[in-house]
């Protein structure tokens, strides 16, 4: 770790990072993320655990050491700046049990000012396609995945999760999910390559996992992955970062909204039933404080964010779309998450952003 | 007055309509049919004093003029009273009369229009009563008799494969031939398109309470909470406001602003102070607490004259359902703590 550490320069770090073989329980962890802050100096004013951060010229790296309970947690994190503006990698090489306790707490208490990525199950489907081309010669292959699914509405836990462990292709998979409709949080893959020898018997090459978080772990390949799947999760999480940015009422000309629309392919607001399980979801969003202006025959929510104030309308009012009307004050974090919880909780739809041009029908 | 949730909504649903009632013949009367586009010459005033030849000041709830030589004057009513009511009857066609005459006020280097029609605009289900008011029972009578064009254009919320707002007129004609055939036809304006295109929320009358507040608790107050520091000893971060910045803020983003040529802009400053959202008629700046203006709630549960009855039972139910947490921005609380919260305040 301390090679890490001496690295000095980003290129010297990545390559550092594409020699390197981590042995369980470690593995190379990456959180893509979006800000348009100096992350390393607002990690070390905001981090809930003591976090130093030392500055080098072309990124910064944080250190922790502090006792949680029974368990002592130590580990660095860099921030790296990534080829797409605003967009950073965090990079640690630790085990999963620092990762979930420190880092991403870490991560979480930067919210708003990190803005997350979500990807959508098909970003899910093409980012690890686009691994499958990473490695030509070799055989990538599912070898487990986290999934949800959504259960009867009024129930009282709203998903059905389980933790598979699974050996098939990435095709045959996902087909799976979109038949039995569950979405899946997060995807392991092996990546075996054919031996050298005449026995011709495969060998694991590396492995990996990708989630719909943003979050992606290697063992080893770190360089192709860092050019094939990490650069594209940067690029999907750049144009989001656009897409949601400058939303807010006060920087248009004329305080008009800007809207961001979900529609789905078949309508999903058939019955007064429909209208009632989607008005129940939106009021059980954490961190926000949902008002039900209407809710029969249309939906009109005010919904707010409870961590910076971020407000948006939401209206329903075709049975096939689902517009959001940012407010005054909507920061690109909050709408993200707003729409996230919707593609969660309720159906991925394709997002758009509808103009007022030809207000007439 | 007990507070009454269900009607309470039914107000604000009425009030909610009423808006985009305004926003929808305001839309039709810009409408440029040949080129499918907005027209923004025509101009628009909500709450536009204009003055009779008598020198008395009338407000019309909307001016529009569509030309240099054509206007039109509207006059809202969501709801025609019944007809037990003659006298409420009576006043509207009155007020309606009192713009059948040369009004001074319009868009025009002399402030005067060639010519201008008369609509009263009004819930679907009410437009017939008032078509057969005027028809009949004021047939022949002074409030009866229009020298100008007067149309009955009622409006409705209907859903086919989306919402619509559609604007239906039930009675008389308009200056421009073309525009009157189309609204006898009637015109569905789809929902979305309203929405899209500005985001108003008042007219030229005072909302229901609650209606206001939500729209400062949710909107307006935690944009101003940014930047301000969360003040430990008092436990909540104080956000200053006068009833001036808070007016112009929702007249800028969910109303009409006030501008050089006479527009006076909704939401109006006299009636958020009646409402005492901020009650400071001087426009000092006060600071707002730990809850929806504990000075102001403070009052309310005191003796306050202003908030009575079934709006002051609004306010303290709002009351108990909202709260600033600790970073300042508004969340709704379950009850119990809702509670703690207004017996703090009491």
């Amino acid at each position: 770790m301390q090679d890490l550490l001496d690295s000095k320069s980003q290129t010297e770090l990545f390559d550092k990072l594409g020699h390197y073989k981590c042995q369980p329980p470690l593995q190379i962890r990456v959180v893509v993320a979006g800000s348009q802050e100096d992350l390393g100096a607002l990690a070390e004013k905001r981090s809930p655990f003591p976090f130093r951060v030392r500055e080098t010229s072309e990124f910064s790296v944080g250190q922790f050491d502090y006792e949680s309970g029974d368990i002592r947690l130590h580990g660095s994190l860099f921030f790296c700046p990534s080829p797409y503006k605003n967009i950073s990698y965090l990079i640690s090489v630790c085990s999963a049990v620092v990762w979930h306790r420190s880092i991403l707490r870490l991560v979480n208490s930067l919210y708003p000012k990190l803005v997350p990525v979500f990807f959508s199950q098909e970003e899910l489907f093409e980012l690890l396609k686009l691994t499958k081309r990473t490695f030509p010669h070799s055989e990538l292959t599912i070898i487990g995945h986290s999934r949800k699914q959504r259960l009867r509405i009024g129930s009282r836990r709203k998903y059905e999760t389980s933790r598979t462990r699974t050996e098939k292709p990435l095709e045959a998979v996902f087909a799976e999910a979109d038949e039995q409709n569950y979405w899946f949080s997060s995807v392991s893959v092996d990546i075996t390559r054919a031996a050298d020898d005449d026995k011709q018997l495969s060998h694991l090459f590396t492995s990996a996992t990708l989630s719909k978080y943003a979050n992606f772990f290697c063992t080893s390949q770190f360089d192709r992955f860092l050019h094939g799947t990490v650069n594209k999760m940067g690029e999907i999480a750049e144009h989001k970062m656009k897409f949601f940015s400058n939303r807010s009422r006060r920087l248009t000309r004329a305080f008009e909204p800007r809207p961001i629309s979900i529609t789905y392919a078949s309508p999903e607001f058939t019955s007064q039933t429909d209208t009632n399980n989607f008005v129940s979801i939106m009021r059980k969003m954490s961190d926000a404080s949902c008002s039900v202006l209407h809710d029969n025959p249309y939906i009109h929510l005010s919904v707010v964010d409870a961590n910076d104030g971020s407000a948006a309308d939401l209206w329903v009012l075709k049975n096939d779309e689902i517009l959001l009307v940012p407010q005054l004050r909507a920061s690109e974090a909050a709408l993200k998450r707003f729409v996230n919880y919707i593609f969660e909780e309720w159906r991925e739809g394709s997002v758009t952003s509808p103009t007022s041009d030809g207000i007439q029908p | 007055m007990a507070y009454n949730h269900k009607k309470l909504r039914e107000e604000i649903d009425n009030y909610s309509e009423t808006v985009w009632a305004t926003v929808a013949l305001s839309h039709e009367c810009k409408w440029n049919e040949s080129t499918k586009i907005v027209d923004n010459s025509v101009q628009v005033g909500l709450g536009r004093p204009m003055t009779r030849p008598d020198k008395k000041e009338v407000t019309p709830d909307i001016v529009i003029q569509r030309r240099q030589d054509q206007g039109t004057v509207a006059e809202i009513k969501h709801t025609f009273p019944p007809s037990s009511e003659i006298e409420r009857r009576n006043e509207i066609f009155e007020q309606l009369k009192n713009y059948d005459v040369d009004l001074l006020g319009w868009w025009t280097d002399s402030k005067r229009i060639e010519n201008h029609d008369l609509v009263l605009l009004t819930h679907l289900s009410h437009a017939t009563h008032a078509v057969d008011f005027l028809t009949r029972d004021l047939a022949g009578t002074q409030n009866g008799t229009f020298i100008r064009n007067l149309a009955i254009i009622g409006y409705y919320r209907s859903e086919q494969d989306q919402l619509y707002f559609t604007l239906k007129k039930e009675y008389g004609s308009l200056l421009d031939p073309k525009l009157s055939e189309k609204l006898r036809l009637s015109v569905p304006i789809a929902v979305r398109h309203l929405i899209m295109a500005r985001q108003v929320r008042f007219y030229d009358s005072p909302p229901p309470i609650p209606y206001t507040l939500r729209l400062l608790w949710e909107q307006v107050f935690p944009d101003l909470a940014q930047g301000i520091e969360r003040d430990k000893k008092k436990g909540y971060t104080p956000i200053p406001v006068t009833v001036e910045t808070l007016t112009q803020t929702l007249q800028k983003f969910f109303g009409y602003e006030a501008d050089a040529t006479g527009n006076r802009g909704a939401a109006r400053y006299r009636r958020l102070i009646h409402h005492q959202i901020q009650d400071d008629p001087r426009g000092r700046a006060r600071t707002l607490g730990s809850s929806v203006l504990p000075p102001a709630a403070q009052k309310i549960e005191g003796k306050n004259e202003k908030i009575e009855g079934r709006d002051r039972a609004a306010v303290v139910q709002f009351l108990k359902q909202h709260r600033i947490p600790r970073g300042g921005q508004p969340k709704r609380v379950t009850s119990s703590r809702g509670g703690r919260a207004m017996r703090r305040l009491a």
